[in-house]
């Protein structure tokens, strides 16, 4: 398979996934399915302005749910959740472009390093004329159109399973406590470290402590000691009973900050257009050394790795079963 | 990890490290010996492990080969990874030869390779492995170098050149002693090998 072949694929299966589960969580969307997973959603808008830049009308959506819901999101856990610039600038101008426009702030957006000269084009197949360009964007150095709140967004519905985050944030505040609880509610393990509860938290390893020192206080969480180790469990019933749901019936955990940070990553390195000019094996070459950056998330993630034996530029074929692995992982 | 058995092999190794080379914007020209360069000539059949670079070549004069320059280190490693190579496949193993100098006139005899835009490779011809073999022989016993040696089958003048120069790179009358056996043991005898 050839690598625009991979990145059509790959783009249009993961807006498709993107478009799916924001469906589900109030974005104006026929919801085509209904996940028994709790979503990330701060991952999930880090992912989706990578992956938005494929679909504008997605990229506008999501920004229209950011503007009505924005008092459903952590700011300080989507910045915890950036790796790197891009992350960051599109994080920044996207939460810009909702203070903005809900403020309808008279300041102008601090411009950023970024700014104006060395913009770019957010959107691949949709190029914004510089002088027009959305101006929280540009100052964040994106060239966006102008987008206007579509209005058609509303507020998740919080008994389905996958907006079972922003039920705990409504129950617990905004905080590490509400992503301890989520995590130890879906995860299926008898008990887990606070460093396992730490990466999925999104929070640095010190409030996620405090957060699970206040919640074993108050009883709601058992601390147990296990060798050295200090492992957490929590009383799935209990808390079910609370929540009108049968500890079956309790949203699955999955690992989206580090599955979505590996499909974000694997994206731009398709959208590298730099690649279509390699040799069939530096191609090779660079999938291997991507593989090696993005494998230990997806392992993380349960992502069955497929065996890599193929060696040189027979590595290609090993690098799409790769991708294909990855892109089945959202279904 | 893989062996490297043929000339077809240890060319597509040379591109594919020229390749990365190329990436990393450098170029290099290698001075190679040993197994990989009789497998490149075609002057033997058998396997081998690694590349044996004696020296660099930068604009017309040889320098030592160990330590590699760090981006070569790093563009070797990545095709090892590549091709599931031991980490240092190309090494600078036989660089201490340049201590006291290769074979006269081993430049104007190597037959070189241009893979690109990252790498250029001279490999050591028949008659200078004839000279690195003879020396591998005594200095380290029989076994590979004495199979390499028969099936470069040097002429008895070859040998005595070969046992000459030898000599340069050790003149103490134990390591004579030893060489006198071995060129016995190939069947040159009464070589005149000089004082």
């Amino acid at each position: 398979m050839q690598i625009s072949d991979l990145r059509r694929t790959a783009r249009a299966r993961l807006v498709t996934f993107a478009w799916d589960e924001w469906g589900q969580m109030g974005v104006s969307a026929s919801a085509r399915r209904a996940d028994r997973w709790a979503q990330d959603p701060e991952a999930l808008l880090l992912f989706t302005f990578e992956v938005g830049r494929e679909d504008p009308r997605l990229f506008g959506e999501v920004l229209d749910w950011l503007a009505l819901n924005e008092r459903l999101v952590s700011v300080q856990r989507l910045r915890n959740l950036c790796h790197d610039d891009a992350d960051r600038t599109l994080a920044e101008a996207a939460l810009s472009w909702v203070a903005h426009s809900n403020h309808q702030t008279e300041r102008r957006p601090r411009p950023a390093k970024s700014e104006a000269s060395s913009a770019v084009q957010l959107f691949r197949d949709v190029k914004a004329d510089p002088r027009r360009a959305d101006a929280p964007f540009r100052a964040h150095g994106w060239l966006m159109p102008p987008i206007v709140r579509s209005g058609k967004s509303q507020v998740p519905n919080l008994q389905a399973p996958i907006n079972f985050a922003f039920r705990l944030r409504q129950l617990l505040g905004i905080g590490a406590r509400a992503e301890a609880a989520r995590f130890l509610l879906t995860v299926y393990a008898p008990s887990v470290t606070a460093q396992v509860i730490t990466e999925s938290a999104g929070y640095a390893k010190r409030n996620v402590h405090e957060a699970l020192t206040a919640l074993h206080w108050a009883s709601v969480i058992d601390s147990v000691t296990v060798g050295k180790e200090q492992r957490y469990r929590i009383d799935r019933e209990r808390w079910g009973t609370l929540l009108g749901l049968p500890a079956d019936g309790l949203p699955t955990e999955r690992p989206w900050p580090q599955l979505l940070h590996a499909l974000r990553v694997l994206l731009r390195w398709l959208d590298d257009e730099q690649h279509e000019r390699l040799s069939p094996y530096m191609l090779a070459s660079e999938a291997r050394t991507l593989a090696e950056e993005i494998n230990p998330e997806l392992r993380y993630a349960d992502v069955r790795i497929p065996s890599a034996g193929r060696h040189g530029a027979e590595y290609w074929q090993d690098f799409v079963e790769l991708v294909e692995a990855a892109l089945a992982s959202v279904g | 990890m893989t062996d490297i058995t043929r000339s077809g092999r240890v060319r597509e190794l040379l591109v594919a490290l020229s390749e990365q080379l190329a990436a990393r914007g450098r170029h290099y020209e290698l001075v190679v010996v040993g197994g990989s360069a009789l497998l490149a000539l075609e002057l033997v059949e058998r396997t081998t492990k690694d590349v044996d670079v004696v020296a660099l070549r930068q604009a017309g004069s040889l320098s030592k080969a160990d330590p590699l320059p760090r981006d070569l280190i790093d563009a070797r490693n990545r095709v090892a990874s590549d091709f599931g190579l031991m980490e240092d496949w190309l090494n600078p193993g036989p660089a201490s030869l340049m201590d006291l100098g290769l074979p006269e006139g081993f430049l104007r005899r190597v037959s070189t390779w241009d893979l690109g835009a990252g790498l250029t490779v001279h490999f050591s011809s028949r008659l200078d492995q004839i000279h690195l073999k003879l020396y591998a022989l005594v200095d380290q016993g029989l076994g590979k170098h004495e199979a390499d040696l028969r099936a470069l089958t040097p002429s008895r003048e070859e040998l005595v050149q070969a046992a000459r120069w030898t000599r340069t790179h050790d003149p103490s009358p134990g390591f004579r002693e030893m060489l006198e056996r071995a060129l016995h043991y190939l069947g040159v005898n009464d070589a005149d090998l000089g004082p």
